[in-house]
């Protein structure tokens, strides 16, 4: 096991990452930005050091400072956590010549999965179906012969993008070149990357992810699935549930087989998730491979007894991954909201600022993962996620009941969140009979205005 | 004073209204100072005052790398902050340049001042502006962290020793011996308005 490990982030992430370093007696290191001393994972972590100012392209992403912090404070290894830099591949090998353990895949399956278009082409190869999609694109025309084929609507992606900036839905032949222009320029704004290339649309589908675990010695399972179709319009995921409901046995199997043989495909090791998109006729298609934990780990952990933290940092410190294929078995159902700092009503705006009372719920059933704490700030530099509550019961139903418990003892006060909203959805019929996919938030619950960013690809 | 013929306890008399009235009052614009230790040399004798370690009370927690008790927390906007600061932009172990400038010295903006050692490269840590050197406040051989207080230098156009020495401006700097005249010319208004055994009158 490591002595040491240096936690590349900060939030909940951060603090989830040390918990696990300290249960499993390592030692933790915390990075921080001049706008998070008062972090609670620079309080819980056994070191701490300052790497630049708030903005994270200084701070959270200061590769050099980072490793330099690893250096000074003599780490073992990097948990990049999610976002900033865990899937960058250049980190991971940047840690590799100092001598530094990268938490996480190989750098070449980053860098294969990392881009789009050579992880659809390396699942291809494998045997897993992957959504009707173009190359990049280079002309027009290029852009109309695939549409013809494949019809509308479709989605103009950026190769090098993510949360939902690049995107553009177009329905018709006359919107096409408009939609390739906007996607291209706000994919060069966001990512230096303006390549973008075009899918197959599909209506309605659920967005089904498996969650991997690979060792470094080839043993690759899979630690079930999560349904995580209630998103925002800009297909940000707001609430994720483990397992999915009403999935077809013969369907789940075959996800599950296409996850590992996926992961095998791209010589994958620690945690990892395959995303699906499932349609209403039993259809599956790959959509992409998050080559980190992911923030909705949670839920797989409480359903699964699965601790994925841990078994991140035992494998990559060179243990072997020993659950079983046959021991992965699911209890129960548990379901993650994210309270975000966002106003629901004004189209996801992210607030920052000084929190007021902060309270959290618990009692049965019950998993809080947050950093926040009553008069907390919250800086306006990063991801606007400020907690999520996991319920979990016998059943969904059961979950469902724990989580309308939960979020109701549960106050945040000071600035707009997602509380409320979440609210209203453990309320709605149609989420509780579970008819939820991908467009279900924007279509039924959210005002006119808040939805209508969704049409922009937000 | 009461005259007595225990010298013992006119010793510790004297002691006593010393400390009152000679080093409390230094004491307090030294604490406003951003420096950790702080010697007055008087005609009447010299007094060194040292700043404790900042405590796990100043937020940050100390890192397990090495600190020097010397390095200065100073906080954007406290008060009585007198001098500008030079800060470490990058993470690693501080080395001063070989010719550290003296106590009062110009600097010109592009003057390297030292180096933090980070990955195998030595980072220049540049006065950046123009200014005059007040003190270099990390040791070699310590590690910073982003943001840490590596050189008290004054902006201004004046030189530190210039001014009025009761604004707390002026160098009461612990490495600068040779100023001490000036020093002593300086602080004189200060200390006449609380040595009753002088003989200039109060306050000036």
């Amino acid at each position: 096991m490591f002595n040491k490990v240096l936690i590349a982030n900060r939030g909940e992430i951060a603090l989830r990452i040390i918990r696990a370093c300290r249960e499993l007696d390592c030692k933790s290191v915390a990075i921080f930005s001049e706008a998070d001393r008062n972090s609670l994972h620079v309080r819980f972590a056994d070191e701490a050091f300052c790497v630049g100012p708030g903005p994270s392209g200084r701070s959270y992403l200061n590769v050099p400072n980072i490793i330099s912090a690893a250096e000074l404070a003599g780490v073992d290894a990097i948990h990049p956590g999610y976002g900033f830099l865990s899937e960058n591949a250049g980190f991971a090998e940047i840690c590799a010549s100092h001598g530094i353990k990268f938490i996480g895949p190989p750098a070449t399956a980053i860098a294969l999965m990392g881009d789009k278009a050579s992880a659809k082409h390396r699942m291809l190869e494998a045997g897993v179906p992957v959504i009707p999609g173009s190359g990049i694109i280079d002309s027009l025309t290029e852009a109309k012969k695939f549409c013809a084929e494949a019809g509308y609507p479709v989605l103009i992606k950026a190769t090098a993008g993510g949360g939902g900036k690049g995107m553009r839905i177009v329905g018709r032949d006359a919107d096409l070149a408009a939609g390739l222009t906007a996607a291209g320029g706000e994919a060069q704004a966001a990512f230096g990357n303006g390549g973008v290339y075009i899918e197959k649309l599909l209506v309605r589908p659920r967005h089904i992810e498996v969650q991997v675990l690979a060792d470094e010695y080839g043993h690759v399972i899979h630690v079930g699935e999560r349904d995580c179709s209630v998103q925002k319009p800009s297909h940000q995921k707001l609430l994720e549930e483990a397992p999915a409901h009403n999935l077809d046995a013969d369907l789940r199997m075959k996800l599950y087989e296409a996850a590992v043989r996926a992961s095998r495909a791209c010589g994958y090791a620690n945690a990892g998730t395959l995303e699906f998109l499932v349609t209403e006729d039993g259809k599956f298609f790959f959509m992409e491979m998050n080559t980190r934990i992911q923030v909705e780990h949670p839920v797989t952990e409480v359903v699964y007894g699965v601790d994925l933290v841990k078994w991140q940092i035992r494998i990559a410190a060179g243990e072997r991954l020993t659950r079983r294929q046959e021991d992965i078995k699911p209890r129960g159902h548990a379901i993650e909201c994210r309270i975000n700092a966002e106003d629901p009503d004004k189209k996801f705006t992210p607030a920052a600022g000084r929190l007021g009372s902060v309270l959290m719920p618990g009692g049965p059933g019950i998993r809080v993962d947050t950093h926040i704490y009553t008069g907390c700030e919250v800086p306006p530099y990063y991801d606007s996620l400020l907690a999520k509550i996991t319920a979990s019961g016998r059943d969904r139903n059961d979950a469902i009941s724990r989580m309308r418990r939960a979020l109701f003892e549960t106050e945040v006060r000071g600035l707009a969140t997602t509380l409320g909203l979440h609210q209203r959805i453990m309320m709605n019929p149609s989420f509780v009979e579970g008819r939820t996919h991908v467009t279900w938030l924007r279509e039924e619950l959210l005002s006119p205005q808040t939805a209508a960013a969704g049409s922009h690809g937000g | 004073m009461p005259v007595t013929d225990n010298h013992e306890e006119a010793d510790t008399t004297e002691l006593l209204s010393f400390v009152n009235e000679r080093v409390a009052p230094l004491a307090r614009i030294f604490a406003q100072l951003p420096l950790m230790q702080l010697r007055v040399r008087t005609a009447d004798g010299m007094v060194t005052l040292v700043k404790a370690a900042p405590s796990a009370a100043d937020g940050a927690k100390p890192s397990a790398a090495p600190k020097s008790s010397h390095a200065p927390k100073i906080q954007e906007g406290e008060p009585g902050r007198a001098y500008d600061t030079i800060n470490a932009e990058a993470v690693g172990v501080f080395r001063p340049a070989p010719d550290v400038p003296e106590f009062g010295e110009r600097v010109a903006a592009d003057r390297v001042l030292g180096f933090v050692e980070a990955l195998k490269l030595r980072n220049p840590v540049r006065a950046g502006a123009p200014c005059f050197f007040v003190a270099q406040a990390v040791e070699d051989g310590q590690a910073v962290e982003f943001g840490e207080v590596l050189f008290v230098v004054e902006r201004g156009d004046i030189p530190p020793q210039a001014e009025s020495a009761v604004d707390a401006r002026t160098g009461f700097v612990e490495p600068v011996e040779d100023a001490v005249d000036e020093f002593g010319y300086a602080l004189e208004p200060l200390l006449n308005s609380v040595d009753p055994g002088r003989t200039s009158p109060p306050g000036i």
